[in-house]
C-alpha cells in the first residue's frame, strides 16, 4: 500500500500527481512531504479532509520507512491519524521521523503543520512489516544527501472535489456505505488500492454515518488504520458502525471490503468526527 | 528460567482487573477467540465513576495478547501496537471483552478486540486492534491445557488497592509520571506488562490535563520493552479541538539511558451528558 516511486508511477493520470505533493528525504532518517491546499480538498468548515492528510502522511512515511528498511521491502501494517483541524491557508507539511526500524517492523511517527503561523495541524503515526526483497521491488536509494522531487506534473490539480475526482459514490450516507472502483487513478505500485485512498473511503463513510447518528455536521477528526489486506479487484465498499453520537462528537467502525474479491476485509479502521471548533 | 514454564507467571495485572479469561471453541491453527470478563470493580474507576481508559488498554492487551499467542504456538507474542476507541465509559459491569484473530503470520498477529457491557445490554465500550510480533520463548511455550481457562479471582472490594497504588504510579513533573518496575508488574518476557505501559499512558495524560479530561482513545506503540525502571511517561499536549485536546505521551526507561520505550497519542475529552 505504500508508495515509493518506480519509473512510470505515478501514471500521467493519477490521485497523487492532482495532489501536487513534493516529498524531501534527508540523510538524518527523516522526510517532509508538502501538500498545497485547496477548497477541492477541504470539508464544509474548510479544514482539509482527515483522508487527504492521511494520503500525505502515507506518502511521506513510506519513502522514509523503505529507506529504514532497505534493502528490505515493507508493507503498512497501520496508520493513525489525530488532528486538530482548522482551515489552513498554503501548504501543509508532514516531517516523519523514524521511532524504531527493527528486524521485523518500523515505526514512524508524523508531526503535521501549517505555514499560515499557527503550525500546529495533528499527529500521526504508522507501522510498517518489513518483507524479505524480491526482484519485483523498486531499489531504494539511501539519502546521502537531501533530495527533493514532486508528483505534480504540468496541468495537474484538482478542479472538482476529491470524492468526486475519484469516483466515489454514496450509497447510503445515514448507515455510512460508500463505494469507489478500483482504476488507475487510485492504484499503488501493486495495483491495489493506495493506502491514502483507503483512509479517504474510510473518512467518508465514517462523516456520513456520523453525520446523521449526531445530527450535527460533524467531521472527521482521527483515523485509525489497519490495512489487512490488498484490495485488487474493487470496486471497494464500506461496512460502518456506530459506536457513539453526541452532539459534539461521534466514534464509528469502518470495514473496508473488497467486493470483487468475494467482499474481502482489507482495511478495519474506527474513526472520530467532531463538530468543528 | 524461563517464565513461560510456568504458566501463571505474569499473569498479576490479569488478576488485579479481575479478568477470566477463557478460549472459545476449539484450538485451530493459526486462529483463537478468547472472551474475557471483569465486574470493573470500583478500583478500576476515576472520581466520576467512569471506567478508566488505562484499564481498558490493559484489559484489551491481556484479552488480546493472550488469544494472539494461542494462534502462534509454540511461539509466543510481544504487543507492539494498540489502537483503542471507547465509545461510553460509563459503564456499569460486568465488562465483556472478546478478542478474534484478523490474522496470523510468521512474525506479528493481529487480533481485533471489542469490549462490551453486559449490565447495559451488551452495549459497545470500546473496539480497538492490537498487532504483535511473534517470538520464540527460550524455555519453550507457556503449558496450556486447551480450550484454556484462567480465572482471575474477584478480591474483596476493600481490599483491592487503587489503581496508583498497584501500578506505583506517582508524579514526577507537571506532565510526568513514573512507575518502579515491580516483579508483579512483568510479564512472562519479564518486562514491563503492556497494560502497566497503558495505565501509566493514562495517569501522564489526565496528569498534564486535569480535570475534568477522561482519556477515551489511544494509540501507542511498543517500541522497546522497558526492564530496568523507574519508567517514565512524559506527556505534551498538543493542541484543542471541538470534542477534546490531543495528547502526545512519551515512555522512557530512565535506568536504561533513558530509552525511547513507547509512544502513544491520546484523545482525551470532559465528560459528556449520558
Amino acid at each position: 500500500m505504500t508508495s515509493i516511486a518506480p519509473p512510470g508511477y505515478p501514471p500521467a493520470r493519477h490521485v497523487l500527481r492532482d495532489l501536487r505533493i513534493a516529498v524531501e528525504h534527508r540523510p538524518d532518517a527523516t522526510s517532509s512531504a508538502w501538500l498545497p491546499s485547496s477548497p477541492f480538498l477541504s470539508a464544509e468548515s474548510g479544514a482539509l479532509h482527515a483522508g487527504v492528510l492521511a494520503t500525505l502522511v502515507d506518502l511521506a512515511g513510506g519513502g522514509l520507512a523503505a529507506q529504514a528498511a532497505s534493502p528490505d521491502w515493507i508493507a503498512t501494517a497501520d496508520l493513525s491519524l489525530h488532528l486538530l483541524p482548522r482551515a489552513v491557508a498554503g501548504d501543509v507539511e508532514a516531517r516523519s521521523r523514524v521511532l524504531r526500524a527493527g528486524r521485523t517492523t518500523v515505526v514512524l511517527e508524523v508531526e503535521l503543520r501549517a505555514h499560515d503561523g499557527d503550525p500546529g495541524l495533528g499527529a500521526a503515526t504508522m507501522s510498517f512489516a518489513v518483507l524479505p526483497r524480491r526482484d519485483a521491488n523498486p531499489v531504494v536509494d539511501q539519502a546521502d544527501t537531501v533530495s527533493r522531487a514532486t508528483m505534480a506534473a504540468p496541468g495537474s490539480g484538482f478542479t472538482e472535489p476529491v470524492g468526486d475526482r475519484i469516483g466515489l459514490t454514496v450509497v447510503d450516507a445515514a448507515t455510512g456505505v460508500v463505494e469507489l472502483p478500483l482504476t488507475d487513478y487510485v492504484r499503488n505500485t501493486l495495483g491495489a488500492l493506495q493506502g491514502g485512498m483507503a483512509a479517504t473511503v474510510v473518512d467518508a463513510a465514517a462523516q456520513h454515518a456520523l453525520r446523521a447518528a449526531c445530527g450535527t455536521p460533524v467531521e472527521t477528526a482521527d483515523l485509525q488504520l489497519t490495512y489487512l489486506a490488498l484490495a485488487r479487484v474493487g470496486p471497494v465498499v464500506t461496512r460502518t458502525q456506530v459506536l457513539s453520537a453526541w452532539p459534539a462528537f461521534g466514534t464509528a467502525h469502518v470495514e473496508l471490503l473488497d467486493a470483487g474479491a468475494g467482499g474481502r476485509l482489507t482495511t478495519l479502521a474506527r474513526v472520530v468526527a467532531a463538530r468543528p471548533a | 528460567m524461563s517464565a513461560f514454564t510456568d504458566p501463571d507467571a505474569g499473569r498479576a495485572v490479569a488478576r488485579y482487573l479481575g479478568v477470566t479469561m477463557r478460549e472459545v471453541g476449539e484450538p485451530v491453527e493459526g486462529g483463537a477467540t478468547v472472551r474475557g470478563e471483569s465486574p470493573i470493580g470500583p478500583h478500576l474507576r476515576g472520581p466520576a465513576g467512569t471506567v478508566r481508559s488505562g484499564v481498558l488498554v490493559a484489559m484489551a492487551d491481556s484479552v488480546a495478547g493472550l488469544c494472539s499467542g494461542l494462534a502462534v504456538l509454540p511461539g509466543w507474542v510481544v504487543s507492539t501496537n494498540l489502537m483503542l476507541t471507547a465509545g461510553r465509559l460509563d459503564a456499569r459491569g460486568p465488562l465483556q471483552l472478546d478478542a478474534r484473530v484478523l490474522r496470523a503470520g510468521r512474525n506479528a498477529v493481529v487480533a481485533a478486540v471489542e469490549a462490551r457491557d453486559a449490565g447495559r445490554g451488551g452495549a459497545r465500550v470500546a473496539d480497538g486492534v492490537l498487532t504483535s510480533t511473534v517470538l520464540d520463548p527460550a524455555g519453550g511455550p507457556p503449558v496450556y491445557t486447551r480450550p484454556l481457562v484462567l480465572r482471575a479471582p474477584q478480591p474483596p472490594v476493600d481490599a483491592a488497592p487503587s489503581l496508583p497504588e498497584f501500578f506505583g504510579v506517582h508524579v514526577t513533573g507537571p506532565t510526568r509520571v513514573a512507575v518502579e518496575i515491580a516483579p508483579h508488574l512483568r510479564n512472562p518476557w519479564g518486562i514491563l506488562h503492556g497494560g502497566a505501559i497503558g495505565v501509566l499512558v493514562d495517569a501522564a495524560a489526565e496528569h498534564a490535563l486535569g480535570p475534568p479530561f477522561d482519556a477515551t482513545d489511544v494509540v501507542c506503540h511498543f517500541l522497546r520493552p522497558a526492564r530496568i525502571g523507574p519508567v517514565e511517561a512524559r506527556a505534551e499536549v498538543l493542541g484543542t479541538r471541538g470534542d477534546g485536546q490531543i495528547v502526545r505521551v512519551a515512555v522512557h526507561d530512565t535506568g536504561a539511558d533513558d530509552r525511547l520505550c513507547a509512544v502513544a497519542i491520546v484523545t482525551a475529552r470532559p465528560p459528556v451528558d449520558r
